[in-house]
């Protein structure tokens, strides 16, 4: 196999462009909070300067390491995460969740390395099952178990919101790798129903579906957030009030350089930023298809998709949740941006080592799982993976998803 | 191909998203924006405390203070007996009565209204738990009854009841103004943002053209009159005739304003402005006026006066036989038979006009509030002893202030005045929101008339009916007024009488107009006459008030020695001089700065035959005055006169010629 000895270099400076983008708008919308809680104003941004550290070298590793390497710890990895996952339910909780599993004096989210174990294990796993996947049985329900173990186990932490993205990828990743549309359509209703469920099961939920639906309802209460993000972003007008200009970041807007960065954003930066970081992450997920569609195997396929669409589900929930057009839910917008709040972890020990290394390990995810993306970028022939079957030895079961989609086109 | 889906749905709902975006950033900028403003305003409220009223040197006359009301708020407080036993060391109740005060309730509890401001910060700085303080302003007036007629008080609920806190309530009354802080500018600034958007309004201050002494001066001597003769209430006012300023404003009986409520609401009103009342003679001299001025009265009409005046077939009596008198005397001598005469000759519109030009019958529009316009009918509903009755001031009532500024326009020169107790009105921060400047109404007769109405004056208190009301320093104008009060079953109380005096002083360059009444006065009926009681109340106040104002005495006018550097007021060392002048008449003293020398006709015989004293006076003065006075004079050098050859007092042959020699003044 001949080597690719270049980075995409596109997607390299999408990359570093929403990470820089991100460190300055960290700074403007957590100075306020900073000075007030932690009494220096650069706290949070000489934190998320630290995070974006570790992420560059995290993702420069990867980016090293051959990414068929991975498919070798696909297992292992996969059963190592979800004992971790077992583990935490164990553990104490933290915030009103059993998120961080603590290992001596170090603590980890389980859910964030269960991310990428999935997605290498359902690489491997889809691709490897390609003869048999529109079978139910033997195709398919292998899989979804492991996805529902997974997915239970996470939604009992409780984070839904993970849950539904690992859901989610596994959907697209299936779409991708050839399944069924029935099996997925199937899928599809079913998991809308349970979301449905889960939703009524919980009260917050509840209330900020309801909030979501009549933000003026509950202005005081559930639909504050929803409102002042609105508030945020309209007040921002064309050409937003100038960079640290922001007015909703004075104690207003809550989760202001989390979830809600890009409210901030849209305010200080107007349409004009908000379009940018809409393009930018158009172009990181072209850029990441992209890869797929050149990765020179099917593994390498299903994992550069898979690496884009669970980037792509974070990005659209996320700006979908500050835009009003998603319920509430906690999901921060990949690169931009930074860790969870003082007040979601509500934990004295923050400061400590305990922590860092964990909300490290969240910025660190999404930069290996570029790193991946960027290693398969390196071995990406000159032509489209899918159609150009000459050379490659998995390009023939990528032929007979092309035929197999023709003929289906046919009928 | 299924890449391509995906990548398209992503791709369509990334545009949504950015069609969201713009949705809400431009078609609904407004409505976002004004929210997120609405967001980051705080709004204060500035309160103000209600404006301070000073006299016109500053002192204060009503002033409000912060005073605490003090609160436990039972939840928050630790230990109740603990509290109470600190409490109680501090403020003056007992440990048992703030228990009492608590009594086992629970919740916002009143402990103590009133609490000073240092007792308040005291036990603030304790930090008790569950001890709240409620700031309130209490009206206070420091000088107590001083001008309570002017001032008026306050209600409990802070509402202006009476006098100028009545009628300036809106003036003085703080409206609190609104800021609003935006927080969008954190850090150690602090509040910088703090933006005004409505500002408070009023709160204003009053500086009052009252001067506190000269109210006490005539307080004071009301109250010595009170003693004396019992009246009902005496009244006196003091205006400078020049400004319309009134100086000071009295009447007795007045009241504690800080225990108003103590005292009858009778002794409220501002009897010199709200009552009114017959004048009686002081109206003699418009009538006069109203003669000279229309060419019926010259220097040789002569009027005779057998003891009583007669029109209409009745008899109006005249407190003696006055005979042949010209109108200087029948002024002096307060003849009612002359006035009768007078009326007889005027045309009944004339005096009409010249009674309303001199603003009887209108109000004077001074601050305070229910001013009486008095009662002066037209001459449709004249009798035929209307006019008669007017010239010796019957058939009108007027207000002690009409009286003030009708003989100002006498003491001025012709110009009648706005009186008014307002000097400026000045905000909290010290802007200056009105100053008022004196307001001439109207000129009401030449300068040259006002000029012998003076002369007039002088003669009723050198040798008339007003003898008791001159002063050993200064000269006075005025005029007594001994008015029956009318019986409301027809005719006049022939014991009830107001008496009165009025007048001006120093006579000829007066400094104030004043006026002293008495109501109804007890004792002998003989002796009540305006020139008894009210004159020497009159001369007492006259004199405390120049001396205060620093007024130089013209009764015994500066000889400067021949050093040039000797202060023509400092009269005190040509005490020995001055009795060289003593045989001057007083009706020929002029005034040393006065612009034109009113000596000329009257100047009698006896100022003639001695040289007067030039010392102090310009080079245009002196060669007025010698002119006038017909003397020959040499004038040496420029300046202010230091020298004169031979000395004041010499007999006037001595002058052959007069030697006067000028340097220039120290200074220039």
């Amino acid at each position: 196999m001949d080597r690719n000895r270049h980075f995409d270099q596109g997607l390299l400076f999408v990359i570093l462009a929403l990470m820089g983008f991100g460190l300055i708008m960290v700074y403007s919308a957590s100075s306020i909070t900073s000075l007030t809680e932690m009494l220096d104003g650069q706290y949070y941004f000489k934190r998320q300067l630290l995070f974006v550290f570790l992420g560059l070298i995290s993702m420069f590793v990867f980016s090293n390491i051959h990414y068929r390497k991975l498919e070798n710890i696909a297992v292992p990895l996969l059963l190592t995460s979800i004992c971790f996952l077992i583990l935490v339910l164990f553990a104490q909780k933290i915030g009103g969740a059993h998120r961080w599993l603590r290992i001596g004096g170090l603590g980890f989210q389980p859910s964030e390395l269960a991310k990428i174990a999935f997605l290498i294990y359902m690489a491997h796993s889809i691709s490897t099952r390609q003869d048999r996947i529109t079978e139910l049985v033997r195709g398919i329900l292998p899989d979804l178990g492991v996805m529902l173990v997974v997915f239970l186990l996470i939604l009992k932490e409780p984070n839904l919101s993970t849950a539904a993205i690992i859901a989610s990828t596994y959907f697209m990743m299936l779409f991708l790798g050839n399944g069924s549309i029935a099996h997925l359509a199937w899928m599809g209703v079913s998991g809308a129903t349970m979301v449905v469920a889960l939703i009524f099961q919980e009260g917050y939920r509840m209330r900020r579906l309801l909030a979501f639906l009549d933000p003026w309802g509950a202005s005081k209460t559930a639909g504050y957030h929803i409102i002042q993000s609105l508030v945020a972003i309209g007040s921002g007008g064309l050409w937003g009030l100038g960079l640290g200009q922001s007015r909703q970041k004075f104690f207003i807007l809550p989760e202001r350089h989390t979830d809600f960065i890009y409210a901030i954003v849209c305010e200080e930066l107007g349409l004009i930023g908000g379009l940018f970081v809409l393009v930018l992450f158009f172009i990181l997920i072209w850029r990441g298809f992209y890869i797929a569609m050149r990765a020179p195997d099917l593994f390498g396929f299903l994992l550069a998709s898979g690496i884009t669409c669970l980037v792509a589900t974070q990005g659209l929930i996320n700006l979908g949740v500050v835009l009003s057009l998603f319920p509430t839910t906690g999901v921060t917008l990949p690169f931009i941006s930074t860790d969870c709040s003082k007040t979601e972890i509500g934990c004295p020990a923050y400061n400590s080592g305990f922590h860092a290394i964990g909300l490290a390990e969240i910025q660190a995810v999404d930069a290996i799982a570029m790193g991946i993306l960027l290693n398969i970028s390196r071995f990406g022939s000159n032509s489209h993976a899918m159609l150009d079957n000459r050379r490659r030895p998995f390009s023939q079961r990528l032929s007979a998803i092309s035929d197999r989609s023709a003929s289906r086109r046919r009928a | 191909m299924r890449v391509l889906y995906l990548f398209l749905t992503i791709g369509v709902v990334l545009s949504l998203f950015f069609l969201r975006l713009a949705y809400l950033q431009i078609i609904q900028y407004e409505f976002w924006s004004q929210l997120s403003e609405k967001n980051h305003l705080t709004r204060h409220t500035i309160d103000v405390k209600r404006g301070s009223i000073f006299d016109r040197n500053g002192v204060d006359l009503a002033i409000s203070v912060e005073t605490y009301t003090m609160y436990l708020y039972t939840k928050e407080v630790k230990s109740i007996r603990e509290t109470a036993n600190i409490l109680s060391t501090i403020i003056p109740l007992t440990r048992e009565e703030i228990l009492a005060k608590i009594a086992g309730r629970k919740g916002y509890l009143p402990i103590m209204k009133g609490i000073e401001r240092p007792i308040a910060t005291k036990v603030m700085a304790l930090n008790l738990p569950g001890v709240i303080f409620e700031e309130n302003y209490r009206r206070i007036y420091p000088q107590n009854s001083l001008a309570s007629n002017i001032l008026g008080f306050c209600g409990a609920d802070g509402q202006g009841l009476e006098g100028l806190e009545r009628s300036f309530h809106d003036t003085m009354r703080g409206y609190p103004g609104v800021s609003v802080q935006e927080d969008v500018s954190f850090g150690e600034e602090g509040s910088s943002g703090l933006r005004v958007v409505k500002p408070p309004a009023g709160g204003c201050n009053l500086t009052l053209t009252i001067d506190s002494f000269i109210q006490h001066i005539m307080e004071t001597e009301l109250a010595k009159l009170i003693e004396q003769y019992k009246p009902i209430d005496a009244t006196a006012i003091a205006m400078d005739p020049y400004t319309g300023e009134i100086l000071g404003m009295a009447c007795l009986p007045n009241y504690d304003l800080n225990k108003f409520a103590e005292s009858p609401s009778d002794s409220y009103r501002n009897r010199p402005v709200v009552d009114v009342f017959e004048p009686g003679s002081c109206m003699k001299i418009f009538a006069a006026a109203c003669g000279i001025k229309t060419g019926k009265i010259t220097s040789g009409t002569r009027f005779y006066c057998k003891g009583f005046g007669e029109v209409m077939g009745r008899h109006i009596k005249c407190h003696g036989s006055h005979g042949l008198v010209d109108i200087n005397e029948a002024i002096a001598q307060s003849c009612n038979s002359s006035m009768v005469q007078i009326s007889q000759l005027i045309d009944s519109r004339q005096l009409y006009r010249m009674y309303r030009e001199m603003g009887f019958g209108e109000p004077t529009g001074i601050e305070t509030p229910s001013e009486s316009q008095g009662m002066f009918s037209s001459p449709s509903k004249w009798s035929g002893l209307s006019a008669a009755s007017l010239c010796i001031g019957q058939e009108l009532a007027v207000t002690g202030i009409q009286l003030v500024r009708a003989y100002s326009a006498v003491a001025n020169g012709g110009l009648l005045m706005k009186p008014h107790l307002i000097k400026s009105i000045v905000s909290q921060t010290g802007d200056i929101r009105e100053e008022i400047h004196p307001e001439p109404i109207r000129r009401v007769f030449p300068e040259k008339l006002a000029e012998s109405l003076r002369k007039m004056l002088i003669g009723v208190v050198d040798h008339g009916t007003g003898q008791q009301a001159a002063i050993a320093d200064y000269s006075v104008g005025g005029k007594t007024s001994t008015a029956q009060k009318a019986n409301p079953h027809g005719g006049y109380f022939q014991e009830k009488v107001n008496t009165s005096f009025i007048g001006m002083l120093p006579a000829m360059n007066p400094r104030i107009v004043l006026f002293v009444a008495a109501n109804e006065p007890k004792g002998e009926e003989k002796t009540l006459f305006g020139g008894k009681v009210a004159g020497p109340v009159f001369a007492i106040i006259g004199d405390r008030i120049l001396k205060y104002l620093k007024v130089q005495p013209d009764k015994h006018p500066a000889i400067a020695t021949s050093s040039a550097s000797v202060d023509k007021a400092s009269n005190d060392t040509v005490a020995a001089t001055s009795t060289l002048l003593h045989g001057m008449d007083l009706n020929s003293f002029a005034p040393p700065l006065a612009e034109q020398c009113p000596i000329a006709s009257n100047a009698s015989s006896s100022l003639q035959d001695s040289i007067p004293n030039f010392m102090g006076l310009t080079l245009k003065e002196v060669a007025s005055m010698a002119r006038t006075l017909d003397l020959p004079v040499r004038l040496v050098g420029n300046g202010i006169a230091v020298e004169q050859s031979p000395q004041a007092g010499a007999p006037r042959s001595a002058a052959n010629p007069l030697t006067i020699k000028f340097s220039p003044r120290i200074g220039e």
